[in-house]
């Protein structure tokens, strides 16, 4: 009997050949969007926060999927390569939206606190926004090991592969991250 | 490619023990109703779209290549926006105007430099080209019709203009009747 593993191995392999072939390039990517897009979704979503600026960040991700899946070699896990494409769409988005910030007259519009309040797809308590509010704090890598490691529950391993980063280094990072953001949520 | 959800729980309490307690897998961020449902069409839109405009921005760049027919294309273009047909006539105006003007400050110039005897001389020689009305208008007056004339007497007025008008034309009129 086949592991979920393997069999998600060998779906992204016919799903890489169908994409090679013209006449059928199109329906394989419907395929792999069917496969992937959720997933990637709360990817983006967790790091953007906003499901607008996610949207945006995921039709950026997915054009980007689509122009370059020729050039996949195959020496990575199809989904270790998408979720590196998604991870550095997002952190552009933040670094964008960072320097409209800095650049913005209107700091109340663009206060994350602000924001959630507003946004009416995020239903957390208190301790969850402060946690969102804790997260904005961290810098960007920091912040992507940390989703990855806190919500996704992936292996040091399949972070390294996505971030380039050595393992050590990412335990480093998560380590660093959790003790901020305790800090941030046990503070006054 | 994931891990053991307890493994993760066990070295997060180690680290952030507050952290660990509140840890849940959702985020308790949601997505709009049915946003998944056409969320592959919304995307696969998208990159159609993409392709288009990447299409269209090619065939555009294919008719700006340097080529001699598309560089005299985008001057004719050029030269026939309204801005620039504006432009062109104003400086045409401009440039007619300052021949016109330099051209008067030059004859101007010249005459200065005429002295009376030359302009005598020159009047001598060249009488017939002269107006009689104008050289009698210039000497006598407008009232030089008025003047009467006995029928007795014949006057050879091209031979009175030579002989004594011309030397009582002052500098002044001299050069009012080149």
């Amino acid at each position: 009997m086949q592991s979920s593993t393997q069999k998600d191995i060998l779906e992204d392999e016919a799903i890489l050949k169908m994409l090679n072939i013209p006449s059928s390039r199109d329906r394989a990517f419907r395929l792999l969007l069917q496969k992937y897009q959720e997933r990637l979704y709360w990817h983006i979503r967790r790091i953007v926060i906003e499901h607008e600026d996610t949207n945006d960040v995921l039709q950026n991700t997915c054009i980007r999927i689509y122009k370059g899946i020729k050039s996949f070699k195959g020496n990575a896990r199809l989904y270790t390569w998408l979720y590196r494409i998604a991870s550095n769409e997002a952190i552009t988005f933040l670094k964008k939206r960072k320097k409209i910030k800095s650049t913005s007259i209107d700091n109340e519009e663009n206060n994350l606190e602000n924001r959630l309040h507003a946004d009416v797809y995020f239903e957390g308590d208190e301790i969850q926004k402060k946690l969102q509010l804790a997260l904005d704090t961290l810098p960007e890598k920091q912040r992507l090991v940390f989703d990855m490691r806190y919500y996704d529950a992936m292996s040091y391993q399949a972070i390294s592969d996505v971030l380039g980063t050595s393992v050590g280094g990412l335990k480093a990072s998560y380590h660093h991250a959790a003790k901020k953001v305790e800090a941030f949520l046990t503070q006054e | 490619m994931r891990e053991n959800q307890d493994n993760i729980h066990k070295e997060l309490k180690e680290i952030a023990p507050f952290l660990a307690q509140i840890r849940q897998k959702e985020t308790k961020l949601e997505a709009p109703n049915g946003y998944f449902n056409h969320l592959e069409d919304n995307i696969l839109a998208c990159i159609k779209a993409e392709e288009e405009t990447q299409n269209w921005s090619s065939t555009s760049l294919k008719a700006n290549e340097a080529t001699p027919q598309n560089w005299l294309l985008a001057i004719k273009k050029w030269l026939l926006r309204p801005s620039v047909g504006i432009g062109f006539a104003m400086i045409l105006i401009v440039s007619i105007f300052s021949i016109i003007w330099s051209n008067s400050q030059s004859s101007d110039a010249i005459l200065m430099a005429v002295s009376e005897i030359e302009a005598t001389e020159y009047i001598h020689e060249n009488i017939d080209q002269f107006s009689e009305t104008l050289i009698l208008e210039s000497v006598i007056g407008e009232d030089w019709t008025t003047i009467e004339i006995s029928d007795e007497i014949e006057i050879d007025f091209d031979k009175y203009i030579e002989d004594d008008l011309i030397d009582e034309l002052d500098s002044e009129l001299i050069n009012e009747l080149l």
